[in-house]
């Protein structure tokens, strides 16, 4: 990311909410780029964005662009140097695509629309893709071709600052991510400020992570804190999905898998037992992640394998074995299964492909 | 409605109507007089009798431009709300103002009474009593809307709109019966009373709404639609803009109740019938276009009252003449109007 010295939002001790209310405090520095804010419902980033934007007065601090206290403008200045996206889509009776991004324009517009009008609202069509939209009424396009109107509108005026509300909420998964390959996109030239849930695209396309938690704005720093955000729920990084904490109980429940189909296994059938895996590559998925959602775990690496997992299902009220190719396991694992059996164990042995999954 | 009509054309074609409808409302009336002879006389050949200059001059033109202003005053007054409102249902009269029209007409009437000379005081002074009470009503409402929510003003507006139908109903049944015939008839609504100089007053009114709202319609009432956060992400003064509309439609919906009392459904429907004629939402194209359909109704029931159906409120032949034309337009649609 290029930081640009001059160009950047600072946020100095920012107190917003309503009233008396204080909803969540802030300190921060957005600059070119996009930046994420992630927080669970409620937390206050719809507050907070909308202090930004200047459409909520702080209730203490600070914030100003490129130097200057955004406050100190008109409204109809701060209006074309700061644009706000929010996160309802509202119902336009009879207003067609092109008058709904020509209202962008409102703050920049004399009484009428100029050249230099038209060419903003030509390339915010077509940098949210949406030219072929022109003719048709708001109101009857698919909630995804709405944002991007709603985003082409925000845009038109050419803002030196884009602020988003969730604009990704209500969206299919592709439409999500088209979403965010646009703001990427403007976010290339200016400060971008999000509020999301979509913390796959998030993790994807943002410079910067910050999330509000205990109503104050924070820096992430890593995978592990976003996590905790939303309560018991743990980051996956490689998959980008939040799972939840696995339970933790004196009995367990024992998984011999890999090339990830143990995650698979815990996400599809939430055991409620507390679990244990292995023998396992110590570079297979499961080892990485199974890790992290709080299984104890044993690897190759480990001096004795065998007894050690043995010991385990010993332990272990149900012995899980996933029937994956023999590249997904270490050797070890079928002496475990043997001695299992010799043991006495009941062995539940499952097929990948009952888990949606087809390996070859 | 796939194809649509090119917006210039709708508006020639409905001025034309509109001048149609202006002139058929001078030519006829309750008199017959041959419409032949109005022409020649108002094209300036002295073709008609001092009685019947009066009837025309005094009586029917001045009728005719109340009929056309007010119903523009209406159709404007009820797209106003309807912009403010967010809501489909808007109306000029959907804050309380006819109510508090009807009820301070009849505490008027009290005070007639106790003054003696009853039916002077109600025929020249009433109008005017009434037009200050609904005004500064109006611009009470419309302050204190500043300070509320779009759902709270509807609400404190319909409430007050019960309350007060309430305290006239009490007014009214405590009065003798013929002074409560005479209001129940100055209540119903009609073009017939307004004389030269309330239409003069009225033309005035309507320049002065037209101009305000075509100004305020160029960049203001848009960004509205969209709700008060991005209206002021766009650098819209909401609170001035919603403190502007509201007393601009709220003193239309004033003047007219004064002047010509209560007439139902123009300022409900004329907005409607102009988004779909046009297909298109943009105050700009309706603001206009809904002068021009409110005064064509208001002219056409008008005729219709003082023609066909002699004597009936004016409220009713609207009603009736226009609800099958809206629900006509409205069923035609293919969900491309829904708000």
């Amino acid at each position: 990311m290029v930081m640009d010295g001059e160009r950047c939002v600072d946020v100095l001790s920012l107190v917003s909410g309503y009233g008396r209310r204080i909803i969540v405090r802030a300190t921060a520095r957005f600059c070119r780029g996009l930046s994420c804010i992630l927080g669970p419902n409620g937390a206050g980033k719809t507050t907070l964005l909308k202090t930004l934007a200047g459409l909520l007065g702080p209730l203490a601090g600070f914030i100003s662009f490129e130097g200057r206290d955004i406050y100190s403008y008109s409204i109809r200045e701060r209006a074309r140097i700061v644009a706000i996206h929010l996160s309802s889509i509202p119902s336009l009776p009879l207003l067609k695509v092109r008058d709904v991004i020509s209202l962008g324009r409102t703050p920049n517009m004399g009484l009428t629309l100029s050249g230099e009008d038209i060419r903003a609202i030509s390339e915010a069509m077509k940098m949210t893709n949406i030219e072929d939209l022109s003719d048709r009424y708001f109101n009857q396009l698919s909630d995804g071709e709405k944002r991007r109107v709603m985003i082409a509108m925000t845009i038109a005026r050419k803002p030196r600052v884009l602020i988003l509300d969730e604009p990704t909420s209500f969206l299919d998964p592709f439409n999500r991510y088209y979403i965010f390959d646009i703001i990427r996109r403007i976010a290339d030239e200016i400060p971008v400020i999000v509020s999301t849930h979509d913390i796959d695209n998030a993790l994807r396309f943002c410079d910067k992570l910050y999330y509000i938690v205990d109503g104050e704005l924070r820096e992430a720093s890593g995978f592990r804190e976003i996590g905790e955000i939303y309560g018991n729920m743990v980051l996956d990084p490689f998959t980008l999905t939040l799972e939840p904490k696995l339970c933790n109980s004196d009995k367990s429940i024992h998984l011999i898998s890999g090339c990830g189909t143990g995650v698979i296994y815990i996400r599809k059938y939430r055991p409620k037992n507390s679990i244990t895996a292995g023998p396992l590559y110590p570079n297979d998925l499961d080892t990485m992640v199974l890790n992290r959602l709080g299984a104890k775990i044993i690897t190759t690496l480990e001096p004795s394998p065998v007894d050690d997992t043995l010991k385990m299902i010993y332990n272990a009220i149900k012995l899980v074995v996933i029937d994956v190719p023999s590249y997904c396991r270490p050797q070890e694992s079928i002496t475990v299964v043997r001695r299992a059996i010799e043991m006495g164990k009941e062995v539940i042995l499952i097929d990948p492909k009952s888990l949606w999954l087809d390996l070859k | 409605m796939r194809s649509r009509i090119p917006t210039l054309q709708i508006f020639v074609t409905s001025i034309f109507i509109l001048s149609i409808l202006f002139i058929l409302s001078i030519l006829y009336g309750p008199v017959y007089i041959d419409p032949l002879r109005i022409l020649r006389d108002i094209l300036g050949q002295n073709s008609l009798t001092e009685s019947e200059e009066v009837i025309i001059y005094s009586r029917r033109i001045p009728a005719s431009l109340g009929a056309l202003t007010s119903g523009a005053l209406l159709g404007i007054s009820g797209l106003l709300y309807q912009i403010l409102l967010r809501n489909p249902m808007g109306d000029p009269y959907i804050l309380g103002v006819a109510s508090i029209s009807y009820t301070s007409l009849i505490a008027f009437a009290y005070i007639a009474i106790s003054l003696g000379s009853f039916f002077y005081y109600m025929s020249l002074v009433a109008p005017i009593f009434v037009l200050i009470i609904a005004l500064i009503y109006t611009f009470i409402l419309s302050i204190i809307s500043m300070r509320l929510s779009i759902l709270q003003l509807l609400i404190v507006g319909v409430s007050i709109g019960f309350a007060s139908s309430g305290a006239s109903l009490i007014l009214l049944s405590r009065l003798p019966p013929d002074v409560a015939g005479y209001l129940y008839i100055a209540l119903m609504g009609s073009f017939e009373p307004v004389d030269l100089r309330a239409a003069e007053t009225l033309l005035v009114s309507l320049a002065v709404v037209l101009v305000a709202s075509l100004v305020l319609s160029i960049k203001h009432l848009d960004p509205l639609i969209l709700g008060d956060d991005y209206a002021r992400s766009l650098g819209v003064n909401v609170n001035i803009i919603r403190l502007l509309i509201s007393l601009i439609s709220g003193c239309s919906a004033a003047i007219t109740v004064a002047y010509v009392g209560v007439i139902g459904f123009i300022g409900f429907a004329s907005p409607h019938i102009a988004r779909i004629l046009t297909g298109s939402g943009k105050s700009i194209i309706i603001a206009p276009l809904t002068c021009i359909i409110g005064g064509s109704i208001a002219l056409l029931t008008g005729l219709i009252a003082k023609t066909l159906l002699q004597g009936a409120p004016l409220t009713a032949v609207t009603s009736l003449f226009g609800a099958p034309l809206l629900i006509y337009m409205v069923s035609r649609m293919r969900g491309e109007y829904s708000w």
